[in-house]
Parts: C-alpha cells; structure tokens; sequence
C-alpha cells in the first residue's frame, strides 16, 4: 500500500495533494495527481434555476436571474429540462451550454424562452432553466 | 507564510491560492471547497467520428451512470491526436442532459451555397452519439462531420 494523501509539507511547499490509485502521492507527478492544492479545481460555486410556465403565446418571454459578484467572470452552464425528446429536436438547436457573462459586475441574466415547432406551429412550452456559475472563468485564476 | 488549507467540521475542506490565506479568502480565490459540488473527470474516450450521414455514430461508456453525467467533447481535428494534449484540440461541446436522450447540436457552413451540417450530439446514461444531418437534403456540395474526438465524462449529476 503507498501513500495517496499528503497534508502538510511536501518537498518545500506546504498543502494538500492526493494521488492515483496505486502511485505513492509523496513522488508522484502533478499527472498523477487526483486533486494538488496547485491547480484550480472546476467546481459549481452557485446554482439556481427559474420555472417558465407554458404560454399560448410569445407573453412573458424573459426572466432574469439574479447572482453573486464573486470578484470574476464565471462561466455559466444553462440546462434546459422539461420538453421532451420530439420537442427538443425541433425546438432549440442547443439544450444546454456555456456562457459567458459580459462583464466580472454583470450579476443578472435574462434568457428569452425558445418557440418549439409542433405540428408546424410555434408553441411556447413550459420548461425549467437551471442556472450554474462555475469556479472557472476570466479573472478566476 | 499564510495558511492555504483549512479542514474543519464546521467549514470542511478549503484550499486557497498560493500566498493567499485561507481563513479569509474569497471565492476568487479558492481552488477547491468541499461545500461545492466538482467534476472529477471518470473517464476519457478517444473516437474517430467517420464520415456519413444521417447514422448515429455511438460510444460506448465504460459504466452505466445513474443519471446522464457532464461530458465535455474535444474536437481533435482530421489527423490522429493522440498525444496531443486535450487543452490544445478544440472545445466542441459541454453536454450536462437529463430526462430524455435528447440532441445537443453543432452547425457549421461548409458551402458556397449557404447548405450547412448540423451535428447531433445525443447523449444517454451509457453511450454517446454523433450523427451528421444537411440543412438541405438535396445538397450535394457539404461535408459530414468527422474526425477524431476527445470525450471526458465527469462524475457530476443533477
């Protein structure tokens, strides 16, 4: 059995690493490592989300959320959830992805709904966005 | 010298950046805190997409996951990437998909004519696919997709 957790010193440097299974975590290198208190780890730091109720017409379209200035420019994921397959293949070209806020002092995001085509009519169905900021992003390292 | 990790029951597992104290950092300054939730990466796929159209291309994962995970998509280009770092191909896609396989998609213009390819990305608990469509089925002038890709899964679910 080797080594795989160091907290403390370790050569010069104080902190914390652990490594893989089966490499000793006091010679291993940083390749070998599972987490090193010297490399950011991607981490959801805020999470929310905001329900859009169906509409029969494009009414009531943007909802803003709301967040934190935590000092940089997160990355955004957004996640859609609530249509179904049919719906989500001929509705928006993406379901999720990452943004990016245009500035670190923007701390609101509005999102227009997509109109999904059914049986060759736009509908604005009822769906869920779920909103997480990242660790990661412009300023955070 | 400033303390860079602090492991408590009250505040759990912080470590902060070099020459930053810990007690007193700021979220911007922290790389790793147990109160958040990570993506530690389970596994890596390399795939060669081929090239046709309109099949769903599928990669197989080496586990089933309880719910569909975060997979990043690396796009590597034409040529062979092995050995090739994944923070110099290209980052294709985020795919974070629950509920149902549904599409994710990519589209680019490769014709004069203005005809793009779309690509379909469908992500399930045990595979992910890839399948080429045309904006326009009667063009003759665009490309399918193809290439090697880098697929990461990370262990975060909903």
């Amino acid at each position: 059995m080797v080594n795989r957790v160091c907290l403390g010193l370790k050569g010069t440097s104080y902190g914390l690493w652990i490594s893989k299974s089966g490499v000793d975590v006091l010679t291993a290198s940083e390749a070998n490592m599972l987490f090193s208190s010297t490399r950011k780890t991607i981490q959801v730091i805020q999470s929310t989300s905001v329900v859009y109720a169906a509409e029969a017409v494009a009414n009531s379209r943007s909802k803003t959320i709301t967040h934190t200035d935590y000092g940089f420019r997160p990355f955004v994921i957004l996640e859609f959830r609530g249509f179904t397959q049919a719906e989500y293949e001929s509705g928006p070209d993406s379901t999720n992805w990452v943004y990016t806020l245009s500035a670190r002092t923007q701390t609101s995001f509005t999102f227009d709904r997509p109109g999904i085509t059914i049986n060759s009519a736009t509908q604005w169905k009822g769906f869920t966005l779920y909103y997480r900021l990242l660790s990661v992003g412009y300023g955070s390292i | 010298m400033v303390g860079r990790v602090l492991l408590s029951v009250a505040d759990g597992l912080l470590v902060s950046k070099p020459t930053v104290e810990v007690t007193t950092a700021a979220a911007k300054d922290l790389l790793f805190d147990s109160g958040c939730a990570s993506f530690p990466i389970v596994e890596v796929i390399q795939y060669q997409v081929p090239l046709n159209w309109g099949v769903d291309n599928v990669v197989y994962f080496s586990n089933t996951y309880p719910q569909r995970p975060m997979v990043s998509v690396f796009y590597g280009g034409t040529a062979d990437p092995t050995g090739i770092a994944v923070a110099s191909q290209k980052w294709f896609a985020l795919l974070h998909l629950t509920q149902v396989a549904v599409k994710t998609t990519v589209t680019y213009r490769n014709a004069a004519s203005g005809n793009y390819t779309t690509l379909w990305m469908k992500l399930y608990t045990d595979r992910i696919s890839f399948r080429s469509v045309k904006s326009n089925s009667g063009g003759s002038d665009m490309t399918a997709f193809s290439g090697y890709v880098t697929i990461i899964v990370h262990g975060f679910y909903s």
